[in-house]
């Protein structure tokens, strides 16, 4: 390479010229981004297609799909248009098609208020005040309210929208372990017990079977430590955070006793082989035996598992000792959301009505186990039809505290620092008080560099 | 380029038609050295210095990324020790073991072809597959390592779910991978001149003296070559920590480049993400200068004499 | 230790002959120590490959037992079959060979031999200092300009299409462009000065004199691209988000998360295991077949796999 003379100067000297020419060459171009999408929006509606394209992140949604798509009321609500459904895409997926400027029509079960505040879904509240399918008195008024963001309605509540917190436990494990299960834990202290009954383990330590994860399903999020020990970590009309609250401290001690007495490791390990976050799958092992989870529980649990399902009971999702008298209970949203850049956001919209109609709904039901809170549907739902399933179709009087979930609009970056201090404090790194100082802390900072203080 | 400018006038007709001619024949790369280099390098800056978040217009905000990483980011100095970490065990290692590797199939034995085949193999095999092997072979709870410690009453290894240990495995995974420096210094250690080994057994040097005198000098060059560029391309692996342990467990694999994606393509922090690519680019930068400059001791051409 | 020492070691053992029994007991146990040492290598560097085309022919009680099962019996050959109807995987294939891997491999050949003649065989001013800028960019990490080029394809509506890995395939790459130069080099100037005497211009020179004596070199761009191409992970992650486009390594990703996401774990580990062990093995039989190439390839300019 040096063999061909050219020397430092002259590479040097030549590279600042191509360098500043580049400079200005790309002065121009740099601003590009902001006006090319405007043209292709522009270009859109010329083509009007007659597919509504639908994405969302379950992955047992499908069957659902498949039968209410055959079935004459889809058709014709549809007006001839066809579906194009595809599950399991995660959130991840679904934000390169918006920032490529090509997201589907219509999704569902992603950051609802995160997308919604970015501009990347459109304000529905017109085309559901229009609509004659869709009637705001017959849908719980939990699940209404949490269709609205700021006055803004974030998409049409559907597919699931019930009630979250449950704490199911698998009596048949715990009767083994010589526990009464005609009556199930309420307190930390009550379910710490349980889980210690329950939790086995091999001569050589490792874990066979477990009680409770206390951070797996629902109880992963700060919705539900926050309102297990009566606090609300995020204010939505100051916008302030409460995360470093004294009584989070102590919910991350406790909780973290949990996954102490089992095994971090073990812990982890478990999850890295059951899927992401694990969501039932470890409960249909029976491996884990409670799971604070939501209504969808019993019925996912019966279609995927009835053997084990059969011995599914629900009850209160868990609080401290001096609240034992707290029914804790969090609805909140699922929804077709419509995308700005949709191409048929009427055909979206037409889905998110359909998602309303009995046929819709008892396909969903039978098919998945999932509930939305339409309330002439839901007197005609069988509540002993899937073990545990009749807590939640009871619940609604005795909630004495309720929650909207999902309601920060960096819930998902919150839930990421969660995740991590609180491994910290379970594995003896970080004084719990301190991790809930840290906490708040980094939320502000994401906050404010969100740019949304 | 001046040089270029400047000189047309006293080049003779068959220089000034090679010259339009070798331009000409560059020009792909050329344009595409601006397109898909350059410009991006260029633009990254920009946009670095913004808050973009690919639905909004961006806000132009100076340095506050840049500071905002320093400061108060919850990730970025988790995910620098991380990365140096991986990359300052993980390269010597990688580099020492197929030092070793390739002297012990230097030597005068039978099937050194399969021996070679079989080292080199994990390191074109797609990451993806190997990834789920990996997690299949390392899980505490179902993996294959401890389905013999349990056969044997022993105690599980947590390989890739205590944040102490999982780091530690991905560089055992990635000094799996380095098949393609085993073969580089395969490569160079034939081409040691056997005189040298001869002249150091008349002075009576033993296998370790003969190896520490004669084959690691004569190897420096080559060692030197595999580190750098083991340290450009460890900062880069994605593949192997996204797939096996998505970061975790507690971040303990959260390394620089799978960072910069999620911030990037999952959180669409634009902003932060430039500001990490730009940092990035300085980091590689430095160790490219660093090879360059040494180049002279390491460049080994095939033809060239 | 090293093939020169052991040669050099039988010339002495000639010269001294009292010493013969000695050194040849001393020579074999050491041979002997080798190749132990390399086959316990052997194993341990096969084994995850091992581990993951046996696992494809289990069923799940023989995954999910202790002691782990090393040789399933009965294997369940019908895994493969299985696993591959359990997704979309043709489709996946063809996107990986026809879509991406080809089309790319066909492009960077065509443009980078261009280039690399525009390097090494016309004399202009400045050549060298822009190749120096072409070695120079091989440093550059892709992420760094990952997000603005994701801006750039996004504006020209080239989001889940190939255009993204296919077009900057016509301009070159550095790495095969460096050694398609270094490798026009050693061919004698004569041949092309030759051909210019009797009239040929440069493109045909390229294409009839240096082509016809580049196959090596050529053989390992190939190679190289496309098994660069077959194992791409991170590129497809971004550019790709519709099923039917997708190639093979996020088509298996995506297999995963279905399996294991949703309790819908029956056979999820067999079948990963299985889709696994076909997407290696294309690159594992191209090695075995093209062996000599690979390893010249790696030995003459450190690509990577």
């Amino acid at each position: 390479m040096n063999q061909n003379g050219i020397s430092r100067r002259q590479f040097l000297q030549w590279s600042a010229v191509t360098t500043g020419a580049l400079l200005v060459a790309a002065c121009g171009p740099a601003a590009a981004p902001s006006t090319a999408p405007a043209a292709e929006q522009g270009a859109a509606p010329a083509t009007a297609p007659n597919t509504v394209q639908y994405w969302y992140a379950w992955g047992n949604l499908d069957p659902a799909l498949a039968k209410i798509v055959e079935t004459d009321e889809f058709k014709e609500h549809m007006g001839g248009a066809t579906l194009e459904y595809k599950g399991s895409t995660g959130q991840d997926v679904l934000l390169t098609a918006i920032a490529a400027g090509t997201p589907p029509d219509g999704g569902s079960n992603y950051s609802y208020v995160n997308l919604f505040t970015r501009g990347a879904t459109i304000d529905v509240k017109d085309m559901v005040d229009a609509s004659t399918v869709i009637n705001k008195d017959d849908i719980l008024e939990g699940v209404w309210n949490s269709a609205f963001y700021k006055g803004g309605m974030i998409g049409i509540p559907g597919i699931e929208c019930y009630l979250w917190w449950g704490l199911n436990v698998n009596i048949e494990t715990a009767e083994k372990a010589g526990l009464d299960a005609s009556t199930l834990p309420k307190t930390w202290d009550e379910v710490l017990e349980w889980h210690k009954a329950m939790t086995i383990k091999d001569d050589a330590g490792n874990l066979l079977q477990f009680g409770l994860d206390p951070y797996d399903a629902m109880a992963n999020e700060p919705d539900f430590i926050s309102a297990s020990y009566g606090f609300k970590w995020f204010d939505e009309e100051t916008g302030k955070f409460d995360l470093a609250n004294p009584r989070m401290a102590e919910g991350l001690n406790t909780l973290g006793e949990f996954i102490r007495i089992a095994g971090p490791d073990q812990f982890a390990g478990m999850r890295q082989v059951e899927g992401h976050g694990t969501w039932g799958a470890a409960f249909n092992a029976g491996v884990q035996n409670m799971i604070i989870e939501g209504y969808w529980h019993p019925g996912e649990t019966q279609i995927q598992k009835p053997e084990v399902a059969q011995y599914n009971r629900a009850s209160w999702a868990p609080v401290p000792a001096d609240r034992k008298d707290a029914n804790i209970m969090a609805t909140g949203l699922h929804a077709v959301a419509i995308f700005k850049d949709a191409k048929n956001k009427e055909g979206a919209f037409k889905l998110g009505e359909f998602f309303q109609t009995p046929t819709a709904l008892n396909i969903i039901f039978q098919e998945v186990g999932w509930i939305h809170g339409v309330k002439s549907w839901l007197e005609t739902v069988d509540k002993n039809a899937y073990p545990g399933l009749s807590f939640y179709i009871d619940a609604g009087p005795q909630v004495t505290e309720w929650t909207i979930g999902r309601r920060c609009p960096i819930n998902d970056f919150v839930i990421t620092q969660y995740v991590e201090l609180r491994e910290q404090v379970y594995r003896n790194l970080i004084d719990p008080q301190a991790a809930a100082e840290e906490l708040q802390k980094r939320a502000e900072a994401e906050w404010e560099a969100q740019g949304l203080g | 380029m001046t040089a270029i400018v400047t000189g047309w006038r006293n080049m003779s007709k068959t220089e000034r038609r090679n010259q339009i001619l070798g331009l000409l024949f560059v020009s792909p790369w050329l344009i595409g050295f601006l397109l898909f280099a350059l410009f991006p390098l260029i633009a990254s800056f920009y946009y670095s210095l913004t808050n973009y978040d690919f639905i909004r217009e961006p806000r132009f905000i100076g340095l506050a990324n840049y500071q905002r990483l320093f400061t108060v980011d919850p990730d970025f100095w988790i995910v620098m020790y991380n990365t140096l970490y991986y990359v300052g065990i993980g390269v010597p290692l990688g580099v020492a073991v197929a030092f070793l590797i390739a002297n012990l199939l230097n030597s005068d034995i039978k099937g050194r072809t399969l021996f070679r085949s079989v080292i080199y193999i994990p390191s074109i095999v797609p990451a993806v597959c190997t990834a789920m092997v990996w997690l299949f072979i390392l899980n505490v709870q179902y993996g294959v390592i401890n389905g013999f410690l349990k056969t044997l009453g022993m105690a599980t290894i947590p390989f890739l779910s205590s944040p102490d240990l999982a780091k530690p495995s991905l560089i055992m995974i990635y000094v799996w991978a380095q098949g393609t420096a085993v073969v580089i210094f395969l490569a160079a250690l034939q081409d040691v001149p056997r005189s040298l080994y001869d002249a150091a057994l008349v002075d009576g040097a033993n296998l370790w003296q003969r190896f520490w005198n004669v084959t690691v000098p004569m190897c420096t060059p080559v060692i030197l070559f595999n580190f750098i560029m083991g340290i450009i391309t460890a900062f880069q692996d994605f593949t192997l920590p996204f797939v096996l342990t998505g970061g975790g467990p507690m971040k303990s694999t959260e390394f620089y480049v799978v960072n910069l994606y999620r911030n990037a393509f999952v959180q669409f922090s634009i902003g932060k993400a430039s500001a990490m690519a730009w940092i990035l680019f300085l980091i590689i930068l430095f160790f490219s200068v660093v090879l360059f400059r040494t180049s002279a001791r390491w460049v080994y051409y095939g033809g060239e004499k | 230790m090293t093939s020169a020492s052991q040669s050099v070691r039988t010339q002495r053992e000639v010269r001294h002959p009292e010493k013969t029994a000695f050194l040849s007991l001393s020579k074999a146990l050491g041979r002997v120590a080798v190749y132990v040492v390399l086959i316990f290598l052997g194993v341990t560097w096969i084994f995850p490959l091992y581990w993951m085309a046996s696992s494809a022919l289990k069923d799940d009680p023989q995954v999910y037992t202790v002691p782990p099962v090393l040789i399933p019996n009965p294997a369940h050959w019908n895994n493969f079959a299985d696993a591959w109807n359990r997704f979309d995987f043709n489709r996946a294939a063809f996107n990986s060979v026809f879509l991406y891997s080809l089309p790319v491999t066909l492009f960077t050949l065509i443009s980078s031999m261009i280039v690399a003649y525009g390097f090494a065989k016309i004399r202009w001013r400045g050549r060298d200092a822009l190749f120096w800028v072409c070695i120079a960019t091989m440093m550059l990490p892709w992420q760094v300009t990952m997000v603005p080029l994701f801006i750039i394809f996004k504006n020209l509506g080239w989001i889940n299409t190939y255009w993204p890995f296919v077009v900057p395939s016509l301009f070159g790459n550095a790495y095969f462009i460096f050694l398609l130069r270094q490798f026009f080099l050693t061919i004698p100037e004569e041949l092309s000065d030759a051909a210019r005497i009797d009239g040929a211009s440069e493109m045909g020179i390229l294409w009839r004199v240096i082509l016809p004596l580049s196959k090596p070199a050529i053989a390992v761009v190939l190679l190289f691209r496309f098994l660069w191409a077959w194992n791409d992970y991170l590129g497809p992650l971004i550019y790709i988000n519709s099923e039917a486009m997708q190639p093979l390594a996020l088509a298996i990703y995506r297999m995963r998360t279905l399996a294991l996401s949703m309790g819908n774990t029956a056979m999820a580990y067999p079948h990963l295991m299985a889709v696994s062990t076909l997407i290696a093995l294309p690159i594992i039989l191209m090695f075995i077949f093209a062996q000599r190439t690979f390893i010249e390839g790696i030995s003459t300019t450190g690509l990577k796999g």
